[in-house]
């Protein structure tokens, strides 16, 4: 693998890991990071969060990333990966 | 082959005739763009004749399926339902199996093999576990009928009333009529908007399609084949047996992992799921966009297409198709886990050219259903 496309995947791994984290310890979900896969859904299947989970889910990208995901701004509130997705396109 | 289906025989066999899981049901009635935006945009009406109908009953219910399930049926409430699959040894998938809890009894939707085989499965595991249950088939005595599409809620109030709306998400709603005729509702579609499976006795089964069409001619329903289906599915990252799920060396390689549970005893393949969970698994699935595709939907990507990166093969595809939202091609691949992350540009190869593809997050699309607001938003006002 070459350096540059290495370090793009150890960010996009960072950002991902944190994410994850955040959720864990503001949700208090019984998994631990490794049990989340990257596309796993936040609402309906995968983790079954709910409308007042999305508001931590906001207020913890505020606080762990600076960035502020607008109200309404559910096409980036489908999976961990789509979260990864705005905080790496707002930092 | 098992065809209860009069639906299908409704329709006739043509060209677009198909074949599921032993079944014969229309792959398509109409083009598919237009049965897709009918998904997408409006209401559509779809036959699930092809799906297994398990109904489990007695003590030992729950602890029989338990044996067979990958995810935990302990943790299904009364008249809920939860996605599940069963395995085979190895841990690859053997089917699909959406669980239904009735309180007393439990019933089991599968997708992906002929209900024979799987009932010839539930025989040999129910001998050699010896539990307390009764299996009953209902697949040749019971129909599934699916709505999908943004609107597919408002059809539903117009017979159902109001509450409707407040069904959530894999709810089982038990006893409705439609026209003096029977059926229980799941709201467990697969296409990422509102949808809906009906199930309903077979012999009424053409009766009430019938009945379906005409309540929602207002609404421009029309059926869709699963043509379209499987693109709305892939779009948003629901398995498909048929393709990428019926591919994967095991069921972890298809992000299942929250749907692990350590502590609900043994099942079939626990042990091929434990050592990946151990040691980690080699590939993992993730979506690929087209680029440069302005003739995607001449030029489909075959299943098994090679993923490079930098000359070296990371993967393969397992599923592909055209997205009409996305004017360009999509597919599923199963990667190697180091290169499996968005966001990243790689190349496919097939022998006979080279197409570049970048990694995406799942869904594939943004669906219309997340914007409509049943109390404010109709079908009939809709832009």
């Amino acid at each position: 693998m070459k350096p540059d496309l290495r370090e793009k995947i150890e960010q996009r791994k960072d950002v991902l890991s944190s994410i994850k984290e955040e959720l864990i310890d503001r949700l208090q979900l019984e998994y631990s990071v490794d049990d989340i896969d990257d596309d796993t859904f936040l609402f309906g299947g995968g983790l079954s969060l709910d409308s007042i989970d999305a508001m931590d889910i906001i207020i913890g990208l505020q606080s762990r990333f600076g960035v502020l995901l607008p109200d309404g701004e559910i096409a980036s509130m489908r999976t961990i990966n789509t979260l990864a997705d705005f905080v790496q396109a707002e930092s | 082959m098992h065809n209860s289906n009069m639906i299908a025989a409704f329709y006739g066999k043509d060209e677009t005739a198909g074949q599921r899981d032993g079944a014969i049901i229309p792959a398509s009635y109409d083009t598919v763009e237009t049965e897709y935006w009918r998904i997408r945009k409006g209401v559509a009406l779809t036959d699930y004749s092809h799906y297994g109908k398990f109904k489990f009953e007695g003590d030992g219910a729950l602890e029989f399926i338990n044996s067979i399930s990958f995810a935990d049926a302990l943790r299904i409430p009364i008249n809920r339902m939860m996605p599940s699959y069963i395995l085979k040894e190895d841990g690859s998938v053997f089917c699909e199996a959406m669980i239904g809890n009735y309180g007393d009894a439990y019933f089991v939707l599968t997708e992906g093999v002929e209900p024979e085989k799987i009932l010839d499965l539930l025989r040999e595991e129910i001998e050699k576990r010896a539990l307390a249950t009764r299996i009953t088939d209902q697949t040749q005595t019971q129909a599934l009928i699916g709505i999908d599409g943004p609107y597919a809620w408002e059809l539903l109030k117009s017979f159902m009333g109001s509450s409707i709306i407040g069904t959530r998400y894999l709810e089982i709603i038990r006893g409705e009529h439609l026209d003096g005729m029977l059926f229980d509702l799941y709201r467990a579609g697969k296409t990422g908007e509102y949808g809906y499976v009906l199930k309903v006795e077979s012999e009424l089964a053409l009766d009430f399609w019938k009945k379906l069409l005409d309540l929602g001619q207002d609404f421009d329903l029309r059926p869709a084949g699963y043509q379209a289906l499987d693109l709305c599915r892939m779009e948003n990252r629901f398995a498909n047996m048929h393709y990428e799920a019926g591919s994967a060396n095991n069921i972890l390689e298809l992000n299942t992992r929250v749907m692990v549970s350590r502590d609900k005893g043994d099942y079939i393949g626990r042990a091929a799921v434990e050592e990946k969970l151990e040691n980690g698994i080699e590939r993992r699935l993730i979506g690929l966009v087209l680029e440069n595709d302005d003739d995607g939907a001449l030029t489909p990507i075959q299943s098994g297409t090679g993923v490079y990166c930098d000359g070296d093969k990371i993967g393969e595809i397992a599923n592909s198709g055209f997205s009409f939202s996305l004017k360009r091609s999509i597919a599923l691949a199963f990667l190697d886990v180091d290169f499996a992350y968005a966001g990243l540009d790689y190349r496919l190869e097939d022998g006979k050219g080279e197409r570049g593809a970048r990694t995406v997050s799942a869904p594939f699309i943004f669906n219309q259903s997340l914007r409509i607001r049943p109390q404010e938003d109709s079908y009939f006002n809709a832009t």
